[in-house]
């Protein structure tokens, strides 16, 4: 049975390769190329604090404000949701969800619609605060649409946390006489880590949302290392990326810290002992701020689609674009997904799942277009490496690449949680290795391998940092060419794409979350 | 021949002793009741014997082959002994019947031999009528009479039992008891067991060996 040692080894051996391959070796090159390319001038550009203090300082306001706004309204809906009726649970549910899948960009238009010079907001509002229409184009904006997007991620931790507090716990510590100890050394650390780990994972995505920063024209670190990417200038690129890297890798490492840090979930708990004047009034209120966030900027964005021609046209125009990024996106969300299952299998023991896990989200950090400079040095050359750049191929790779970590992080926690002593039964049972993967750990892990899937392929159908800097010619995805319209203005065309493409990621989000939902109610079900 | 013999095993983890010079011999269908109270090393002791961990020194034989030590390491699946585990390690994703055809799988069967089999075990321990229930479906004590199930369907000829009766009332301990004991009779079957229970020992008739935390 010395098989299974082997296979598992082989499988290791595979994963580094494609770890190797696909993650590392872009990343390599891009650092490769600046070196070899830098001047002395490039190097003293990243020292000149004139230039760089302004860039990192509007880089951490814009993340920092969408971080702390989507604080405020993801905790107020996550306790809206806790004492909400079943029904009333599921449409807040459902409007934050639609939020969360629904790509930032579009609530960037959603807003330039409302507030910009031929928006609703702009002309019916009083003259006075029609000003604020100047300030569309504008860091407090792109904070706004980024928390619009973000906020139901902090609104899922927040749920999460409160369900951890149970109300047994506050009985035992007021029996026990130390109710005043109670909240300060039961409740608050069980309820901060989820919550904070959520607010470092919005900061995170507002930081490297180039589509947002760019169509709300506020000049981040993003937007510089774009230019750059554009000109080729690697140097100039991967130094400013730098001070990036730093802060996200921080951040990051901070997160998967509190994220590890899980604690036990009940159902028992969630306090519920206040009035039910008050609790209708946290639910009403919760219900107003998703359908401000997440319901109004869809309406506004559906109102401008129509009428239904507008839809005809679009099928018509860019039926090809849609078509096209719905095939790449199954591909490579399958794609990911199956590298991230092989690698979980393969990587069991702690400290190396650590390592990998690391290292696949390097291709994240170090930023869309960096990532798009990285796949042009290792591909764009003569030989079989040009056959895969001048193909849809070097799109898969490159979305393997920066979504990675997602399938990573994702289905190795689904790994993970599974019990080892089911493992071991199968052993002892003498089910060989490889059945013992795919009926007793895959199977288990099928939560997780769906929530990936569907996860991984709204991020690869909206994807547009990588995208516009690889795709092959000839071929435009329906998120390139909505990024390029939506810089001429709202009009219905950009509108109905918008909306087209969010019902596309909504639809398979849901479907995904139902298959979560459903196998996860077997897999974690207690008698 | 023995069923099965230990010599002078000892195992750490990260300094700290489980198990120290531990020998014990069992005749084939006999049975031994491991009794002793929590961290005394009973249930790292039935892992050694089950082969998921391998001892620091000392060796173990099963049927007079070496399993493992004197630089031999035979896999569990390969060691003709099955275990039911202390948390009984169900599978949650899969049916009473489906975790018996799962082990059974493999083992130059047809589908419907497998099935009449997995049947067969499953009324053995009164769980006729919950084949297509999955684990959550079931009470506590079903769930640890499907373990048993599984752990006998492979026909072992050493069955490890780690608090079997722990979520039994005493009519079902005694049916089950009488049934692991029917087996012993009738397929030579020999049982190591741990418990913190006398009783449990008693109800298979087995020897007990008292253990004390190292």
């Amino acid at each position: 049975m010395n098989e299974s040692r082997h296979l598992s080894r082989y499988l290791a051996i595979l994963t580094l390769s494609a770890v190797g391959l696909v993650l590392i070796l872009p990343v390599v090159a891009v650092y490769q190329r600046a070196i070899l390319t830098s001047t002395g001038a490039d190097f003293d550009a990243i020292f000149q604090f004139g230039r760089q203090a302004p860039l990192l300082a509007r880089s951490i306001a814009v993340a920092g404000g969408a971080a702390v706004l989507a604080l405020i309204l993801g905790v107020w809906v996550g306790i809206a949701v806790t004492r909400a009726h079943r029904i009333v649970k599921i449409a807040i549910g459902f409007a934050a969800g639609m939020s969360l899948l629904t790509p930032p960009y579009v609530f960037a238009i959603a807003w330039i619609d409302l507030w910009g010079p031929v928006g609703w907001l702009y002309h019916w509002a009083p003259e006075e605060t029609a000003l604020l229409g100047v300030a569309v184009y504008s860091l407090p904006g792109a904070a706004i649409a980024l928390a619009a997007a973000y906020y139901p991620i902090i609104a899922i931790a927040a749920y999460i946390a409160l369900r951890r507090v149970d109300q047994r716990w506050k009985e035992a510590a007021s029996i026990a006489g130390q109710y005043h100890s109670y909240v300060r050394e039961i409740a608050l650390p069980a309820i901060i880590s989820p919550i904070a780990a959520g607010f470092i994972v919005v900061f995170l995505l507002a930081l490297y949302d180039f589509p947002v920063h760019s169509l709300l024209q506020v000049n981040t670190y993003l937007i510089e290392i774009h230019a750059a990417s554009e000109y080729h200038n690697y140097s100039a690129a991967v130094l400013l990326s730098i001070p990036l890297v730093i802060i996200s890798g921080v951040f990051l490492i901070a997160a998967r810290t509190l994220i590890r840090n899980r604690g036990i979930y009940t159902d028992a708990g969630i306090m519920n002992d206040e009035p039910n004047s008050f609790r209708l009034g946290l639910v009403g209120s919760g219900c107003l701020v998703v359908t401000l966030a997440s319901i109004f900027p869809m309406v506004v964005v559906a109102s401008r689609a129509m009428p239904p021609a507008t839809f005809l046209r679009l099928f018509e125009t860019a039926g090809q674009e849609l078509g096209s990024s719905l095939i790449l996106a199954f591909i490579a969300a399958t794609l990911i997904t199956g590298l991230g299952t092989i690698s979980s299998l393969a990587f069991t023991n702690a400290r190396s799942r650590a390592a990998v896990d690391v290292v696949s989200a390097i291709p994240f950090l170090i930023s869309g277009p960096l990532l798009g400079l990285g796949m042009i040095a290792v591909y764009n050359r003569p030989g079989p490496a040009g056959m895969v750049y001048d193909s849809a191929a070097i799109l898969l790779l490159a979305w393997a690449a920066r979504f990675g970590f997602v399938a990573q992080w994702g289905i190795g926690a689904g790994v993970r949680g599974q019990a080892p002593s089911g493992r071991e039964a199968a052993r002892v049972a003498g089910v060989s290795w490889l059945r013992m993967q795919f009926a007793v750990v895959i199977a288990q892990a099928r939560p997780y391998i769906a929530m990936v899937w569907g996860a991984t392929f709204v991020l690869t159908f909206r994807e547009i940092d990588t995208a516009v800097l690889v795709a092959p010619p000839g071929l435009t995805l329906a998120s390139v060419r909505l990024f390029t319209l939506m810089h001429y203005g709202p009009d219905g065309y950009v509108m109905a794409m918008a909306l087209t493409m969010s019902a596309v990621m909504i639809t398979v989000g849901a479907s995904t979350y139902c298959l979560f939902a459903q196998w996860k109610r077997i897999t974690d079900a207690r008698p | 021949m023995h069923a099965l013999e230990l010599r002078n095993i000892s195992k750490k983890f990260d300094g700290i002793i489980a198990v120290e010079s531990f020998s014990l011999t069992l005749s084939t269908g006999a049975a031994v009741c491991l009794f002793g109270p929590s961290g005394s090393g009973k249930t790292t002791l039935l892992r050694l014997i089950a082969g998921l961990e391998r001892p620091d020194t000392g060796e173990v034989l099963i049927a007079g082959h070496s399993v493992a030590g004197n630089n031999t390491w035979i896999e569990p699946g390969d060691r003709g002994l099955n275990m039911v585990f202390q948390d009984l390690a169900l599978w949650p994703h899969m049916r009473a019947i489906k975790h018996l055809d799962f082990v059974l799988c493999g083992r130059d069967m047809s589908k419907a031999e497998r099935n009449e089999k997995a049947t067969r075990h499953l009324k053995q321990v009164d769980l006729e009528s919950n084949l297509q229930k999955y684990p959550h479906e079931m009470s506590g004590g079903e769930q640890q009479r499907l373990a048993i199930a599984r752990a006998l369907a492979t026909d072992p000829k050493l069955l490890l039992l780690d608090e079997p009766f722990a979520h039994l009332d005493r009519r079902r301990s005694d049916h089950i008891a009488n049934h692991i004991r029917a087996r012993m009779k009738q397929d030579g079957l020999s049982v190591i067991m741990a418990s913190h229970d006398e009783r449990d020992a008693e109800r298979l008739g087995a020897t007990l060996i008292p253990m004390f935390a190292p």
